[in-house]
């Protein structure tokens, strides 16, 4: 129906693929309003402390509208964040989530990168090297590493480092934040995870591309082509990385949480954490909405990438994110 | 052209390790660090960062620093004249029913006005709710203090520096209660006209150090206050939150945080045993313990029969169970005195000679069959999941021999609170601590308290009567009273279990100096209340 | 939430796409499957620890030196030694004991998550591949939303608000780990539709219900099991992560999870606790990689590459 407007299949599948996010926020926002309502508990006692009196729990519903019925508190909340761009006021410090939030995302956004540069460093330096050398003993090993730190749990892995590269080696910081070096030991916990997968997934992309490839070029010989064959698999190797870099992004976020809380690092994570515990369904619901949105924008925009990388993409179906 | 690719991958392998190498670099590079710093580290932030709303000691530890309360006292009665009192000395009549309190005079607030005892009278009557009637503060918030003012009739300041308190009925401990101990003396003027919406930014206070900042789930940022009427010595103070308390001993130990009130007391003996040299510990004796509440008021607790309201099954209950075996596992009479009374031994109230329940099993048995339980029954225990928990499962393990079978529910502190509110719990572990009112540590337990929800709605009417009579009696003669009524509640009844007085560890770090009179028991926060004498070596 | 990567090599992270391919196959292609499986070492590790750690976990009973709930306060936090092989916690319980019980809990904590996980994933995948239009729109996009949640996040705040405990922790994790299970269904039962044979029944006039159970639901079978074998490593690490924070199994039972928290506490004195328990959950989770990895690898050998 778009045909007729727009002739660009490209561009016909990119305003497709926008519109489809918006259904998925609505679900979202519904998910993350719920999540912590259904469980029935009511938060100001858990806040305010075992020696708070009766009238200080009503005092602070009255003040927080949690007396009003759930519709109403969803409403309240869509319309403050969509006309006026705010996020509510928190349950557990008292300030709007927005000035919360303002220090402590960019925090986590640079832990993230962080594990990033080195998942993606590593994994592909990993991937590489196991698709150039198949099945061989340096195959095995960066197969093995790559399935050991996906079996590794973050939690402990994180412990484990804190113990020994920050308090017996001194090496790193033992927790706090004052400068990026902070953030190092941290980004290798969530790193090395992330590094298994990307190292598993270039491995496989390569070998299949270059199986082809030899195939096809099996009759010419010299160094050249070899070349060009590898970096041409290793083009096609990346394509995917990227797909799969947005898939894990929230799962990043998981991983940020835990490490925050572990290295004592006053990120996003720690904060929804935090708010979590004390149940401060404000502050989580919004912090999740922001997750989500990052996560699905991230999505959107890989996809779209995809588009005008590989022309195997059919445009016109498409599966979601 | 061959060579070009491999070019590329190394220009890129080259900028990564260039990258990395500077992260690294910068890490060696500290930022300069504030001298003179000292950094307190905690393991709770506080729930409610105001000095007239908040509910717990981690507020307290870090807003008694901010702000000076009135008077500080002894249980005996007598003035505590080393804290920071704003009142210099206090005269109370025969009757007990009118306070007058001579005011120290030039004593200036942190936005520098001078303090006077209109800012004290404001300041009660603001715990006492009447900030709205008197003055036209409308949005002040409420104080779990309230109930300790109960029986003041009017406070009024006659003079800049004279206060007067009219009593309806006598209470022998009334500057001995939270309102008082934990009083901050507030900018009267200030907040009438700003209000507290923007006080709540300022936190103006006369205490030794001035609010700076406070960020949420981090820090809270002090400085010294240059016009303080006493001295200073460390010029910045930041309290750091911690969730976990092994990682702020690892900083303890690396100098990066000097100081931790209530540290857990595996950590503390830790400490001890592995002869960490860097760290000095040490304990102070609060008014404080720890018990095993009783469910009172509810025959049937999710559709089971609640045992507890036999008094024979309570007493089952404490003869089980071994109390040095508990301490031990944990804690260790280092750190806990094995006592039924919830008064430690220093505190005149607490009744020497109180029966301790030593383990009897047998005797546990007789009382189980006299009650109709001579099978045993099944109950639950709610308790936080951190080193109480373990302490139950020795208390699970013992009562079990005479066939008590305990389900142990070990949660977060916040479901906790929630389940043992809603009657859930027909046993629940927890603790309290307290000003030097003995009043105030018994009355938590007791059926006409407002937290009698948190211990089990125990109500003996005569218990309750002794204790408030206590109340009204000044002098000696009230230790009798509370003697009596300790003896009836643990003796006669069992309405709540105390398993053990508490001493709280501290640890701090050898650069650290804080002076010998800071061990003081009847100053909450213990040495934190004289943090502005510490020292910090460069 | 876990990507659908083989070990060895594959052609390309569309399981879909193989699963498809293998249905054209007939079954005594499972015989060769077999084979397969057998030839490839590390599944066969990967198996046989699985195999040991089952056999420990139901006869823990029987197996354990120590009862794990029994205390011992005068050998607290020990070192392994000959009366504790490796060695015991702050109140002295001997941890190979509380191991074994814990491989219990997590076994069994796994197992519900992938079967609430499942159910919910096949049924929508299901629904969703059969019915079409924009039911299916609809449930892909919740697909979607629920994609882009961290499980973490999600897990502790759901958990928090029923007060922890064990079955609100496999809820939560349950109620967002579907969305594999729902994907490849969906995509098989797309792949199915076109068949022949469906065309038939429905000409005949077969009961939808009668088609998804009697045709769609055998052959959506094998990438169901398949991706319970990815879920299964990942439940384990997520409950065990909820465990850790603090929400779930509650004390004195023994969870891997709380019990790295439990050692973590006094981990810069003794290292033990924290160190043995870790290393549990790695070789349990590492198996069932190995043994996932294995499977999928004999299912469809074109995708092993280089060689």
């Amino acid at each position: 129906m778009l045909e007729r407007y727009i002739k660009s299949k490209r561009k016909r599948f990119i305003i497709k693929r926008v519109i489809k996010s918006i259904p998925v926020i609505l679900i979202a926002t519904l998910v993350a309003f719920s999540l912590m309502r259904i469980g029935g508990r009511d938060p100001a006692r858990v806040i305010l402390g075992h020696t708070a009196t009766e009238e200080m729990l009503h005092e602070f519903n009255v003040e927080h509208g949690l007396d009003k019925p759930y519709h109403r508190q969803y409403i309240d909340w869509m319309h403050g964040l969509i006309f006026h761009g705010e996020l509510g006021t928190s349950l557990r410090w008292g300030r709007p989530v927005t000035e919360l939030i303002r220090p402590r995302l960019p925090l986590t956004i640079q832990l993230m990168g962080l594990s990033l540069v080195i998942s993606v460093v590593m994994g592909i330096g990993m991937g590489v090297l196991g698709a150039l050398n198949p099945n061989t003993w340096i195959d095995y090993l960066t197969s093995t590493q790559a399935l050991f730190w996906w079996s590794a749990p973050p939690f402990w892995v994180a412990t484990i480092f804190l113990l020994i590269f920050a308090f017996e080696l001194g090496l790193f910081p033992t927790g706090g934040y004052r400068n990026i070096y902070y953030l190092v030991l941290p980004a290798f916990v969530i790193g090395l995870r992330l590094q298994a997968v990307i190292s598993r997934l270039t491995r496989s992309s390569m070998l299949s591309v270059l199986n082809k490839e030899y195939i096809k070029t099996a009759q010419t010989k010299g160094l050249k082509k070899h070349v060009v064959v590898i970096k041409h698999a290793l083009r096609n190797a990346l394509i995917p990385v990227v797909t799969i870099i947005a898939m894990y992004l929230p799962w990043m976020f998981g991983g940020a949480m835990i490490t925050e809380q572990i290295f004592n690092i006053p990120g996003m994570g720690r904060f929804i954490y935090n708010a979590a515990m004390s149940l401060d369904f404000i502050a989580v619901q919004s912090s999740v909405l922001i997750i989500t949105i990052i996560a699905v924008t991230a999505n959107l925009f890989a996809d779209i990438a995809y588009t005008f990388v590989d022309p195997r993409i059919e445009l016109g179906q498409s599966e979601g994110v | 052209m061959k060579f070009g690719n491999k070019k590329k991958i190394l220009s890129v392998v080259f900028v990564t390790i260039l990258l990395l190498m500077t992260v690294a670099i910068s890490g060696c590079i500290e930022e300069e660090e504030d001298l003179d710093t000292v950094v307190i580290a905690q393991t709770h932030e506080p729930a409610e960062f105001n000095p007239i709303s908040y509910t717990d000691v981690y507020s307290g530890y870090i807003l008694m620093q901010i702000f000076d309360p009135l008077v500080q006292t002894y249980p005996e009665g007598e003035p505590n004249t080393d804290g920071r009192a704003v009142a210099d000395n206090y005269e109370i009549s025969e009757d007990g029913l009118l306070y007058t309190f001579e005011i120290e005079e030039g004593i200036m607030f942190h936005h520098g006005e001078e303090m006077t005892a209109y800012d004290i009278e404001f300041s009660l009557n603001t715990v006492k709710g009447l900030s709205e009637d008197l003055y036209g503060v409308t949005d002040a918030p409420s104080s779990p203090r309230v109930e300790d003012l109960a029986s003041v009739d009017s406070i009024e300041a006659t003079g800049d520096y004279t206060l007067e308190i009219q009593m309806e009925e006598a209470d022998a401990e009334l500057l001995q209660k939270g309102a008082f101990e934990a009083l901050a003396v507030l900018p009267k003027d200030y907040i009438i006209e700003n209000g507290w919406g923007d006080y709540e930014d300022e936190l103006i206070g006369t205490g030794p150090y001035e609010f700076v900042e406070y960020k949420p789930g981090d820090e809270i940022v002090l400085e010294a206050f240059e016009d303080f009427r006493g001295t200073v010595n460390i010029e910045n103070m930041i309290f750091d939150f911690y969730d976990d308390e092994s990682s702020a001993i690892v900083s303890l130990r690396n100098g990066d945080v000097h100081y931790m009130s209530r540290i857990g007391p595996t950590n503390y003996h830790d400490l001890i045993e592995e002869q960490i040299e860097e760290v000095i510990t040490d304990t102070y004796q609060q008014i404080g313990h720890q018990r095993i509440s009783f469910n009172h008021r509810d025959e049937v607790i999710d559709g089971e029969e609640n045992p507890f309201a036999d008094a024979r099954v309570r007493k089952a209950f404490a003869y089980a169970i071994d109390f040095d075996e508990v301490i031990d596992a944990v804690r260790t009479d280092e750190l806990a005195d094995n006592t039924r009374s919830p008064l430690p031994e220093v505190h005149p109230a607490h009744p020497p000679g109180l029966e301790t329940y030593d383990q009897d099993l047998e005797k546990a048995e007789e009382l189980l069959a006299d009650a109709g339980y001579e099978d045993g029954f099944e109950t639950e225990l709610w308790t936080s999941d951190d080193e109480r928990a373990d302490e139950m499962v020795i208390v699970q393990e013992q009562v079990a021999q005479v066939g008590i079978d305990v389900t142990l529910q070990a949660v977060e502190w916040g479901t906790f609170i929630d389940q043992v509110e809603a009657g859930n719990a027909p046993l629940n572990f927890a603790g309290w601590s307290g000003t030097a009112s003995a009043e105030y540590t018994m009355n938590y337990m007791l059926g006409y308290s407002p937290w009698g929800w948190y211990s089990g709605w125990y109500n003996n009417t005569e218990v309750n009567d002794l204790v408030r009579e206590a109340l009204r009696t000044p002098g000696d003669e009230r230790w009798d009273l509370y003697h009596q009524a300790q003896e009836i509640m643990v003796e006669e009844d069992m309405g709540c279990l105390i398993t053990y007085t508490e001493r709280v560890p501290q640890a701090y770090h050898e650069t650290l100096t804080v002076p010998d009179d800071a061990w003081n028991p009847y100053m909450g926060g213990g040495p934190l209340y004289a943090a502005h004498l510490w020292e910090l070596e460069e | 939430m876990e990507e659908d990567q083989s070990y060895f090599g594959t052609e390309d992270i569309d399981i879909e796409q193989e699963i498809q391919d293998l249905k054209k196959k007939k079954t005594s292609q499972m015989e060769l499957v077999w084979l397969r499986f057998k030839r490839n070492k590390l599944a066969l590790i990967g198996t046989a620890i699985l195999f040991l750690l089952i056999f420990v976990a139901i006869f823990a009973p029987i197996l354990a030196p120590y009862d794990p709930l029994e205390t011992n306060v005068a050998r607290r936090r020990e070192d392994p030694s000959r009366d504790h092989w490796l060695g015991t916690d702050q109140l002295g319980r001997d941890l190979l004991s509380r191991l074994m019980y814990g491989a219990r809990i997590a076994l069994f904590i796994g197992l519900i998550i992938v079967g609430v996980s499942g159910g919910i994933g096949v049924t929508l995948g299901l629904l969703a591949g059969t019915i079409g239009g924009w039911v299916d729109e609809v449930i892909m996009r919740v697909v979607d939303a629920f994609m882009s949640f961290p499980v973490l996040i999600f897990g502790i705040a759901f958990a928090v608000s029923f007060g922890g405990g064990l079955y609100p922790v496999i809820m939560a994790v349950g109620l967002i780990t579907w969305t594999q299970f729902a994907r490849v269904t969906r995509g098989d039962v797309l792949a199915i539709k076109q068949e022949q044979y469906i065309e038939g029944a429905r000409a005949i006039g077969e009961s939808r219900f009668s088609i998804i159970t009697r045709y769609f639901l055998p052959n959506v079978l094998p990438s169901i099991i398949v991706v319970a074998t990815i879920q299964m490593p990942s439940a384990i690490l997520y409950s065990a992560a909820l465990n850790f924070l603090g929400v779930g199994v509650e004390p004195p039972t023994p969870s891997w999870g709380e019990m790295v928290n439990a050692g973590s506490r006094f981990m810069q004195f003794r290292p033990n606790m924290v160190t043995v328990t870790g290393l549990a959950i790695v070789v349990t989770v590492l198996a069932f990689n190995f043994m996932g990895d294995g499977l999928r690898d004999a299912l469809d050998p074109v995708r092993r590459g280089g060689r």
